[in-house]
């Protein structure tokens, strides 16, 4: 579904991604994995079209979108989720919901989805009429996940979710991922909790200063402790 | 001092808040979806008033007639503005400031060579006073009043209720955050600079009314513009509503009080106070 081929990125500083080529496979959830700095954000802002590559190619359901604008690549169903949550922190729950669907037009089917994403989140039911500022960090997550939901993607990308989160919200964080990809959405999930990927993914990339050292079957990687010492610190 | 005096300066004051108002939403605008300052507000709110003087004196149309297509020429010229000069410097506060003060040069000079420098007037539609429990008051400054609020309340509404105005504040919050909701940051500058500048247009036609126009009165719009915004906290619109208001009426009031240039210290004295209790202005996010 999502193919990075030979991917880099420079800043104006700094080559933050070198040559890194990913594949997400349609229906799968597949992780990045890496210490801070490592250039996880990087990957999934040129997916966005956040930055320009520097070189190589995006791909996503046989369509080249790494020239694409951003809301273009949003409207291909590619939406992320992205570190620090970027919520509209002085706009109500309701508000940031409604933005997610910013690019739809039918009415019927953003109001199912909104229901659907109350069901799944009933605390931001509760608080709807409150400043998304105002939320618990866990409660922002799900905020930035439900808003993330409501453009109705095809392929979502979650950048370090469980950032600044307490162990039993990312155990719901983990239920919450497989609900979400057993609604028939794939996954890209950017992490440095190796916990939170054993358990949802399948797969995993393990990026090194912007580039990918390991990538394989989760359980194995994560079974093997000198990976997780060496790349998770 | 009267009653009917200190009425009539209230009325003043609130018809100078209600154009410093319209300046500063511009300013407000503009600087909170693109994040810089743009510098030739203040010529935008001049061209917009000569616009009217020259319809109605040359093409011999109506105030209001005049008004519209003054507003709206000045917000197409918003638009190509952003397009061809702000949209490459966007969040590069330096570059923009020398930009558009480049730009400050170029407008003035051209409506100095189309123009000329001595100031012209035309006729206010708004003639005669309305008398309130036996006080005069006059229609020019009430219709600024009227005006001033009522587009106030109208961009409010349009900021709640309408998808781009949304968008203008989400992207105010969060520029990535809001971009990756699949807002093109492109097109709100767009609307947010046509806004700006309409709103901008609409206040230069209303002075000229009153008053007169020159190639110069845009300095003191953007004087007061920008102490407005700053009082009432950047990027903020209420804070716009409320620092045009507080400067507005101690405009209008202090000199029956006392001499013009000891109202004028009084007026910026006041706002350093406030500043040095809030310095991140009246309405502003730390
Ligand atoms: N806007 C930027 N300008 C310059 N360098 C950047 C920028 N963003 C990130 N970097 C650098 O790129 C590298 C990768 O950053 P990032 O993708 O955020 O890593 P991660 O998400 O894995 O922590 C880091 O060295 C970081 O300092
Ligand atoms: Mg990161």
């Amino acid at each position: 579904m999502l193919k990075l081929k030979d991917v880099t990125v420079r800043y104006e500083t700094a080559e933050a991604v070198r040559g890194v080529s990913i594949e997400v496979p349609e229906g799968s959830v597949i992780s990045v994995i890496g210490a801070n700095g490592a250039g996880k954000s990087t990957i999934l802002k040129a997916i966005s079209g956040l930055v320009p590559l520097y070189s190589g190619e995006i791909e996503f359901s046989g369509q080249k979108i790494n020239r694409m604008a951003v809301n273009q690549i949003v409207d291909l169903g590619v939406v992320q989720v992205p570190e620090g949550r970027r919520l509209f922190p002085y706009m109500s729950v309701m508000a940031n919901i409604k933005l997610g669907a910013y690019l739809r037009r039918d009415k019927r089917g953003m109001m199912a989805d909104m229901e659907e994403v109350f069901r799944l989140f009933p605390r931001l039911k509760e608080r709807s009429n409150q400043k998304a500022g105002s939320l618990s960090g866990g409660e922002q997550q799900m905020l930035a996940i439900g808003r993330g939901l409501m453009a109705r993607p095809k392929l979502l990308m979650m950048d370090e979710p469980s950032l600044g989160l307490a162990p039993v919200v990312i155990d719901l964080l983990a239920d919450t991922i497989r609900t979400i990809n057993q609604s028939g959405i794939t996954v890209l999930l950017v992490e440095q909790n190796a916990s939170l990927v054993t358990r949802v993914s399948q797969k995993c990339y393990v990026i090194e200063v912007g580039r990918v050292v390991l990538e394989g079957n989760v359980q194995e990687l994560m079974a093997d402790d000198s990976v997780r010492r060496a790349f998770l610190g | 001092m009267d009653i009917s005096t200190l009425l009539q300066s209230i009325l003043n004051g609130f018809s100078s808040a209600g154009i410093y108002i319209l300046v500063a939403l511009g300013l407000t605008l503009v600087l909170s979806i693109m994040n810089i300052v743009q510098l030739a507000h203040g010529e935008i709110y001049m061209i917009g008033a000569y616009g009217v003087y020259y319809i109605t004196t040359s093409l011999g149309l109506n105030f209001f007639l005049a008004l519209v297509i003054s507003t709206l020429l000045m917000g197409g010229l918003g638009i190509v503005l952003e397009r061809l000069c702000f949209r490459p410097l966007r969040g590069q506060f330096d570059r923009a400031a020398i930009a558009s003060i480049g730009l400050i040069l170029i407008l003035q000079n051209v409506v100095l060579s189309i123009a000329g420098g001595d100031p012209r007037s035309y006729m206010s539609p708004f003639t005669g006073v309305l008398k309130i429990l036996g006080v005069a008051i006059s229609w020019d400054r009430l219709s600024i009043v009227l005006f001033g609020f009522g587009l106030v309340a109208a961009l409010f509404l349009f900021i709640r209720m309408t998808k781009t105005g949304q968008a203008m504040l989400a992207i105010s919050q969060d520029r990535d955050g809001a971009a990756l909701q699949g807002i093109n940051i492109d097109r709100i500058s767009m609307a947010a600079m046509f806004l700006g500048c309409a709103l901008a247009a609409i206040a230069g036609a209303l002075v000229g009314a009153i008053f007169s126009v020159s190639p110069t009165m845009g300095g003191f719009a953007l004087m007061k513009g920008i102490a407005v915004i700053i009082l009432g906290g950047l990027g903020s619109i209420p804070g716009a509503v409320v620092g045009g208001l507080i400067i507005g009426l101690i405009d209008g009031i202090m000199p029956i009080l006392t001499t013009t240039h000891i109202a004028g210290l009084i007026g910026f004295g006041a706002i350093i106070i406030i500043l040095l209790f809030r310095p991140q202005g009246i309405s502003g996010h730390e």
